[in-house]
């Protein structure tokens, strides 16, 4: 059972390597990359963009492939339900002063070269948000489901 | 929807992951089916019913749709 987990998790670190391995490339070589031509950069950062949302869709497709129907209905009401959480929760999260001030502050701070920069990493920083809590809200949907439905009696 | 997989597994000496294993589900989704709290497709009722050698209306009970 132990070693079945372990290879379980092996697996799945193996899978998953990929869509750590290339953002975290692309962070290394920042220095290297900032002494390239922008052209030579903004493509490299394209290409590890589309790569990692491919790769990410290719793996959603393959765990989606070995889902039975229960599972893939927990999956609908988890997406469904998780991005709409998400979405309010963000709108809240953007009602409270302080997190709205802090986004606020870090788009200035970041965005150094011109307002018109710092509107625009205002604007990126909101949809992170969003994206990030919807992530959250689609877990935590998720792991209501699962332990809703996995309540054992046997 | 009501059924009588509880029993039927029972008299079999089966536990919810043998099941799973013979419908080729997972052994939460048995669970789920077998508690009520998840209505399985036709042919899932079908493959579970198959697994036990009875008909649907063996294994769910009718009344209670």
């Amino acid at each position: 059972m132990t070693t079945l987990n372990i290879r379980k998790i092996g697996s799945c670190a193996i899978w998953l390597s990929p869509v750590i391995i290339v953002p975290v490339t692309f962070l290394a070589a920042t220095p290297w990359l900032e002494q390239q031509p922008d052209a030579l950069t903004l493509s490299l950062a394209a290409a590890a963009a589309l790569f990692v949302m491919a790769y990410s869709l290719f793996l959603s497709a393959r765990v989606n492939r070995q889902l039975d129907e229960v599972q893939v209905a927990g999956q609908r009401f988890s997406s469904t339900w998780g991005m709409t959480v998400g979405s309010v929760a963000a709108v809240i999260v953007m009602m409270i002063p302080p997190l709205m001030n802090a986004l606020a502050d870090a788009a200035l701070r970041l965005g150094t070269e011109s307002p018109e920069e710092s509107v625009k990493l205002g604007i990126t920083f909101g949809f992170m948000l969003v994206v990030v809590l919807q992530l959250i809200g689609t877990g935590a949907v998720s792991l209501w489901w699962t332990r809703r439905l996995g309540k054992s009696s046997d | 929807m009501k059924n009588f997989i509880r029993v039927l597994r029972a008299e079999k000496g089966w536990s919810q992951a043998e099941l799973a294993e013979r419908v080729q589900v997972s052994r939460n989704s048995i669970n789920a089916i077998e508690n009520g709290r998840f209505d399985p497709s036709l042919p899932l009722a079908f493959k579970i019913a198959d697994a036990f050698k009875l008909s649907v209306e063996e294994v769910f009970d009718k009344t209670d749709v």
